[in-house]
């Protein structure tokens, strides 16, 4: 209980600090909304957030490194962290600006590169292309090709000779440039397998070869002949004349060496006049080679005994002079009469003159050709004696050993075998005749026959057949050829006759308005029914294997007969292989 | 030393199943190395040796090593590495006889393509198995019905592997 001696205390504190108390409790009531307002983020942060941006860009503008200092490891953090949860996010946000702003910069690098590079053509070309232009008049040759040729010479660097079968080198000559480092037996048995690989990994067609090899600058060029191909490696841009070139050395080392690469066996040295040949040929297209001669001090002393040789010829030939255009004036009279000869090959004669007297020496290819010769060149008054050693040559046996060979290569070759063309071989001349079903087998026949040695001229009179011209008789003997055996009690068609049936496939595709008869057939180990239903999945699998390879499935006619028509006995393993089979025909609808 | 002359060159292929140390023969016999555990080959490896015919080391036969790759059905890619072959060691892994018992797959098509050419069966991994125990009457038997030598070896020990090479150049030499 509080005394009367303190009410007027009381009284006096309440006139003193009334005042004092309403503001302490005013700071009360704020420092409470105060705490309440930290408390609660959301309000906190929408009263700081006009205060702290002004806040901030003050202090940026006032201390900027001290700030990225205080940031860094933070904002370091937290880059690194949004990265590993969410890198898809982090890209998508920033692909619009840096996408951006790369496209940019690349497209201003590509502007840049494009115009030094046609400034520094422009400054090139400036110069020889006036010389180029009128070279490109005399030769026929774009200008932009001799351009670029310039820009990059032809090299050829190494040749390959490969045995097309084994990938076995058989010769290899390289220019002096030439970085050689890997085995060249090893290069050329990768090239075979490559060639192989590709062959039978992408083969469209049967014929169908890899013939170019790019890396870099470098190519690789094939050239096929049938028993072995050439692989030169180059660089710069070759001419056509090259590709000619290549292909008649492919030609002319397959009529020199025909035995030998058709018989060859491992034996490398029968070979060894091979580099010779293909150096000659390196050595015509060595452009470098010849850019790159050290100039040698001047021969005076070899000039010196050059002239004299010279007076000593001049002296002596003063007198042969006379004698030797007497002499031609002979021998053009003779070349005169011989070539007018018919069906006479004038490079297989050949003959002499001297001191009035003609020998001639060669083949002909009859006694009547032999007697012309002879009585033609009597004619001629300069010559005061002829001495006639022309051979008659046996045409017939020629004739029959070049057509044996042609028959040979065609048996080999499953788009030509079933072919029956005529040949007519006159001297080394050989004319084709008939029919062929396209414009490739045409042009393929007559490759082969140009690869026969001894043959120089090839006349190709076949015709193409016109749509349904084609013998259903060829057609049918050619499929007759293949019949497709199985394995006991096996409808799927063993690996080894995937070979048969690509070939058929090849053929039949070619032909217009057919239809492909598929028949099957088994042997007599099980039930007569059973062996029926065998037949049948037997002459449906080859029909899927067709059909899958492209072949219309409307076009296709499946028989089967089961143990019917056996074409050998099953009373032996033997003869039941033989009637596990399918065979083909063709008929044309009505 | 002067170099041999060369006289021959011949195509020979390694064949055998998944595994059987085709790669690790070929190696040692050309690098004289070995490792414990080879990648298996893709497609096919080429690599070149050359064996002495004489003792003077004056001639030589050049093999050309085709290592091909075992797949379980062969296709025609590699089928055709078989074109052209003079010679082939076919091996076995004699410590796992479904090696030698899928032989055919590589065989069958390997002699239809090349029906003259040589070969030489090898039961390799010899090290791995007690030699008395080992029974190698199956492909004794094979080596015989193919009228081919049979030889074991180690690519691991090089236990006759020079022996086989040279044993298959003096075959291919004898053939001409």
């Amino acid at each position: 209980m509080q005394s009367k001696k303190d009410r007027p205390l009381e009284a006096l504190r309440k006139i003193i600090l009334h005042e004092d108390e309403l503001k302490l409790q005013q700071l009360e009531k704020e420092l409470t909304a105060l705490k309440e307002q930290i408390a609660n983020k959301e309000s906190l942060i929408s009263s700081l957030d006009p205060i702290i941006t002004d806040l901030l860009e003050r202090k940026i503008s006032y201390s900027k490194q001290e700030m990225a200092e205080a940031l860094a490891p933070i904002m370091g953090d937290a880059i690194r962290h949004q990265i590993a949860e969410a890198k898809d996010d982090v890209v998508d946000a920033l692909y619009p600006i840096i996408g951006k702003t790369i496209r940019k910069s690349v497209a201003e690098a590509m502007k840049k590169l494009v115009e030094t590079v046609n400034q520094k053509i422009d400054q090139a070309l400036r110069r020889s292309l006036f010389k180029k232009r009128i070279q490109s008049k005399i030769t026929g040759v774009f200008t932009g090709e001799l351009v670029l040729k310039d820009a990059m010479p032809f090299q050829i660097e190494q040749i390959f000779l490969i045995h097309k079968e084994s990938g076995l080198l058989l010769s290899h000559v390289s220019s002096e440039q030439a970085g050689v480092t890997i085995s060249q037996d090893l290069i050329s048995a990768m090239l075979t397998a490559i060639r192989d690989f590709v062959s039978e990994a992408f083969k469209t067609d049967k014929d169908q070869e890899l013939d170019e090899i790019q890396y870099g600058d470098s190519k690789i060029l094939l050239e096929m002949g049938h028993y072995s191909y050439l692989a030169i490696v180059i660089t710069g841009i070759e001419s056509n004349q090259f590709r000619d070139d290549f292909h008649r050395l492919s030609r002319q080392i397959h009529n020199r060496y025909y035995k030998p690469l058709r018989q060859f066996d491992g034996d490398i040295t029968q070979f060894g006049e091979m580099p010779k040949l293909l150096d000659r040929f390196l050595q015509r297209y060595d452009t470098k080679q010849a850019v790159k001669k050290p100039k040698k001090s001047k021969p005076y002393l070899l000039y010196l005994l050059l002239i004299i040789l010279l007076i000593c010829l001049i002296i002596s030939g003063i007198n042969r002079v006379p004698r030797y255009l007497v002499n031609r004036k002979i021998q053009n009279k003779v070349m005169a009469k011989i070539e007018a000869i018919p069906k006479l090959n004038n490079q297989n004669v050949k003959y002499r003159l001297s001191n009035g007297r003609l020998t001639i020496s060669g083949t002909v290819n009859s006694v009547q050709q032999k007697e012309k010769v002879d009585s033609l060149v009597h004619t001629i008054e300069e010559i005061r004696s002829v001495d006639n050693r022309l051979k008659i040559r046996d045409l017939d046996a020629f004739s029959r050993e070049v057509i044996s060979q042609i028959r040979q290569q065609m048996s080999q070759s499953v788009n030509l075998r079933y072919l029956n063309p005529n040949f007519i071989v006159e001297d080394d001349q050989v004319i084709i005749e008939g029919k062929v079903p396209s414009l490739k087998t045409k042009r393929d026949l007559g490759y082969l026959v140009s690869e026969i040695s001894g043959v120089n001229i090839v006349i190709n009179n076949l015709e193409i057949h016109k749509k349904n011209e084609f013998s259903i008789e060829s057609a049918k003997k050619f499929l007759s050829d293949y019949i497709i055996y199985f394995d006991v009690d096996s409808a799927t068609i063993p690996d080894k006759e995937n070979e048969k049936l690509d070939a058929i496939f090849n053929y039949v595709r070619g032909l217009e308005n057919i239809k492909l008869v598929i028949k099957g057939y088994s042997d007599n180990l099980a039930e007569a029914d059973y062996n029926l239903q065998l037949s049948e999945q037997r002459a449906r699998s080859i029909s899927d294997y067709l059909t899958a390879k492209g072949f219309p499935d409307q076009n296709v006619i499946v028989e089967f007969y089961g143990e019917e028509n056996a074409i050998a006995s099953n009373e032996t393993e033997e003869g039941r292989a033989k009637n596990r089979r399918v065979e083909f025909d063709i008929v044309y609808p009505e | 030393m002067s170099e041999k002359r060369i006289v021959l060159s011949k195509k020979i292929c390694m064949l055998g199943s998944f595994g059987v140390g085709k790669t690790s023969l070929v190696r040692r016999f050309i690098y004289d190395e070995f490792r414990e555990n080879y990648r298996s080959t893709m497609g096919v490896q080429i690599l070149q040796k050359i064996v002495s015919l004489t003792k003077d080391n004056s001639f030589g036969i050049k093999l050309i090593l085709w290592d091909i790759a075992h797949i379980e059905k062969f296709n025609r890619v590699i089928k055709n590495y078989f074109r052209g072959s003079h010679g082939a060691i076919v091996v076995c892994d004699i410590t796992r006889s479904q090696s030698f018992q899928g032989m055919d797959i590589y065989l069958k098509p390997y002699l239809e393509m090349n029906p003259k050419s040589k070969l030489i069966f090898v039961g390799n991994k010899i090290d791995l198995v007690d030699k008395n125990s080992f029974d190698m009457e199956q492909l004794l038997q094979i080596s015989k019905a193919l009228k081919s030598p049979f030889i074991t070896t180690s690519a691991k020990t090089n236990e006759n592997v020079d022996e086989l090479f040279n044993k298959l150049g003096t075959l291919l030499v004898k053939a001409e």
